[in-house]
């Protein structure tokens, strides 16, 4: 299987504080990986570091072997972030803002454009897209930048809690688009704090405490490790951190 | 005492209270007022003790009208100061402050909610006037016991203008909605700024060529005349009189203001809480399902394209931009109008390339902050496949060519004239690039929101922050003499210039850059 995401001894510090400490961790393509933990555990500035946001202080971040510290560029033409809290340009309207973020990536016109149409129906955006983002409620400027993220089809999508802010009806819409998207063979990572969704969705789950990786394999792998057999994530997942 | 929950003054503490944390959580705010108020104090005491002499000398009652037109003066302009810090402070109130929603669930009555917020507003707009208060304070109420009238008159004006900023933040509230409201109050503030800076040059700017002042002057003199309306017996200059503790026009400005503020409060308490409430939730425009453009895909029309939108769509930002302007025109006018013997000191083509270089190179700062600092999702810049310093080089183009276009009719005048335009424009041109540059430098990320405020984290480093200011100069003095021929002084303008950009650059990447892109 083809490695989509390589974390080699990657580390960060801020201050004294060592928000990630040495994690080491392969994702394959076509999975849906979950990076579980505690508030504070490292996993945001794990992604940053990723995302190439963040410097790291020691390791490599490899995106299809393409090195986030040597060649960046290649790197990122591959991947797609989305942070807990998407920044948006308010004063844009929402199909200039796909228009911009393909542009960014590089991505033809003939072929952003119909790709942008498919995005905004699928996330019942199409209506509003003349209207200017700063009218948009949370959940829509979720949904935008969650399109943002789609629109130049990334090999490797990395998202932060995607599911905040969204209605039940979007967060349905947004489970079936990333289930569709690893179909196809692309790579998910996310975070997440609701443990029904990474129970039910990804293939592989990494906890992280304290910047390190305490724990990390299939669910049923994460049970026999906790002892908590036949425990749901949540129970295996307080098992797992609270026992550190 | 305890005051009782939920009452005016309980609420009125609790405004204090949020007033001081902010006070407080911002050191430098509360240093530079202390400095201001030393610094007039100062100012004031070496005058007061330098005219001891001269005050002793005159009789009393002597220059009752001059002082009188004097407090007249200082009334007029402490109200459209008073009024501009009223507006301003009703718009934080009304919109800006997230904690309405608490008080308007609350069981206290609309009503003390709305006192209170227009109260604290008033006590903001005395404060405003601190620095001033002071000195006077000090060296002209033991001298002058009647100018203690001073404190009730700005209890009247803080109280007037404040009832007068809300009415009108929320008139235009009901008329255009809270969101265009609070647009349009924004500008008018920086709009009424303009205004009182243009006052306050109305001798200079109104003065006719040579010695002799315009006709316009002699018609605004008239107007103060005896027996006109605005004569200095005429009663409308009550406040004025006030100050000098004259008892009927203290009781007078007393029962104005505070009947304006009861007024105020009773019949706009209601509308305050729909206004704010509007603000919050106020309902998207239908949907405007308008043809799409066709994409496009290079990345340096998608960056300028994006740049421009924003600017574009951003009425304040556009409104507080190009009012630098306005305070650049009466200095311009007077270094450039002539000397008093009439004769221009400048030609037109001198006049074209320092007006260019101040104006162009100030609207580039700016625009220069908007695109850089300003820019709104610096993580998705710097996730994109794209180097920072290619995005950083198409920000600064995005900057640099509304100026260009802007100023550009004047070097067509220059041509059309026969006159010399190459010069100029090289000048205009190296001026403006370097403006944007420094600022480039010198940027550090802040809200859009923010930047018309010129809020302290804006302005950056103070070292690249006074090279900025400087370079402006230098190149306004550079086009100057550039302009009349004395190359050799020009050649000197410009080896100091590139002194000054090596530093500021030396400085930009010691201190290194917090953009993110």
């Amino acid at each position: 299987m083809t490695i989509a995401l390589q974390l080699a001894s990657l580390s960060k510090r801020f201050g004294s504080h060592l928000a990630v400490n040495n994690l080491t961790l392969q994702i394959f393509q076509g999975s849906l990986y979950a990076l579980l933990g505690p508030n504070g555990a490292g996993k945001t500035t794990t992604l940053r570091m990723v995302a190439g946001l963040l410097q790291p202080d020691g390791g490599d971040a490899l995106i299809f072997g393409h090195s986030i510290r040597r060649s960046p560029n290649q790197a990122k033409q591959l991947l797609a972030y989305l942070p807990d809290e998407p920044l948006l340009y308010s004063k844009l309207r929402s199909i200039e803002y796909l228009e911009f973020v393909a542009g960014l990536w590089g991505v033809p016109a003939t072929k952003a454009q119909p790709r942008a149409q498919e995005l905004l129906q699928q996330l019942s955006l199409w209506d509003v897209r003349s209207d200017l983002i700063e009218t948009f409620s949370r959940g829509m400027k979720q949904k935008l930048a969650l399109a943002g993220a789609f629109i130049h089809q990334p090999r490797v999508i990395i998202l932060d809690e995607p599911l905040s802010g969204l209605d039940a009806a979007a967060a349905r819409v947004v489970k079936d688009m990333l289930a569709d998207y690893v179909q196809q063979g692309n790579t998910v990572i996310l975070t997440t704090h609701i443990m029904e969704v990474a129970e039910r969705m990804a293939q592989r789950i990494g906890i992280i405490n304290h910047g390190q990786l305490i724990a990390e394999g299939t669910l049923d792998e994460l049970r026999t490790r906790s002892g908590e057999t036949g425990g749901t994530l949540e129970t295996v997942f307080l098992e797992l951190t609270q026992s550190e | 005492m305890k005051i009782p929950v939920g009452t005016l003054p309980w609420l009125l503490g609790h405004e204090l209270r949020l007033w001081w944390r902010e006070m407080v959580s911002k050191p430098g705010k509360i240093v530079w007022s202390i400095v201001l108020s030393l610094l007039c104090t100062l100012i004031f005491g070496v005058f007061w003790f330098a005219l001891s002499g001269i005050r002793a000398s005159i009789p009393a009652g002597m220059f009752a009208d001059v002082a009188l037109w004097i407090a007249i003066a200082v009334w007029l302009i402490g109200f459209f100061y008073a009024f501009i810090e009223a507006m301003r402070q009703s718009v934080i109130v009304l919109f800006d402050r997230g904690d309405l929603d608490l008080l308007v669930a609350s069981p206290v009555p609309s009503k003390v909610i709305f006192a209170s917020r227009l109260l604290s507003v008033a006590l903001k707009v005395c404060l405003s006037f601190a620095a001033i208060l002071v000195p006077i304070t000090l060296f002209a109420v033991p001298a002058f016991p009647r100018l203690l009238g001073i404190y009730p008159s700005l209890i009247g004006l803080a109280l007037s203008t404040s009832s007068l900023a809300m009415l009108l933040t929320l008139w235009l509230v009901r008329l255009l909605g809270a969101k265009r409201a609070r647009t349009l109050t924004q500008i008018l503030t920086a709009l009424l700024a303009a205004i009182l800076f243009l006052g306050f040059q109305l001798p200079n700017l109104l003065q006719g060529s040579g010695a002799k002042p315009a006709p316009i002057w002699w018609r605004l003199q008239s107007w103060l005349t005896h027996d006109s309306p605005f004569a200095i017996d005429s009663w409308i200059w009550f406040p004025a009189r006030a100050m000098f503790l004259d008892p009927f026009s203290v009781v007078l400005t007393l029962l104005v203001s505070g009947g304006l503020a009861w007024l105020a409060i009773e019949t706009l308490h209601h509308s305050f809480i729909t206004g704010s409430q509007q603000s919050v939730t106020e309902k998207r425009r239908q949907s405007s399902t308008r043809k799409v453009a066709p994409f496009t895909d290079r990345l340096n029309q998608v960056l300028l394209f994006k740049e421009w939108r924003i600017i574009r769509r951003n009425p304040y930002l556009i409104s507080a931009t190009f009012m630098q302007v306005l305070f650049l025109i009466p200095a311009l006018v007077i270094v450039l109008r002539g000397s008093r013997s009439g004769q221009a000191i400048a030609s037109f083509s001198t006049f074209v390339t320092v007006a260019s270089i101040v104006i162009g190179g100030s609207l580039t700062s700016t625009l220069t902050q908007i695109c850089v600092a300003g820019e709104e999702a610096p993580d998705l810049l710097k996730s994109a496949p794209v180097n920072g310093g290619k995005l950083r080089q198409l920000k600064l183009l995005a900057a640099l060519i509304p100026v260009w276009l802007l100023l550009s009719p004047l070097f067509v005048v220059l041509i059309w004239r026969g006159e010399p335009w190459f010069v100029p424009l090289a000048v205009f041109l190296s001026a403006t690039t370097c403006s944007a540059l420094l600022r480039l430098w010198n940027a550090r990320p802040i809200a859009l929101s923010e930047i018309a405020k010129r809020r302290q984290e804006a302005q950056g480093d103070p070292l690249v922050g006074t090279l900025e200011v400087i370079s402006v100069f230098l190149w306004g003095w550079l086009g100057l003499i550039a302009t009349q021929g004395q190359m050799r002084l020009a050649l000197i303008a410009l080896i100091i210039i590139s002194v000054l950009i090596s530093v500021a650059y030396w400085r930009s990447r010691t201190i290194g850059t917090s953009l993110g892109f």
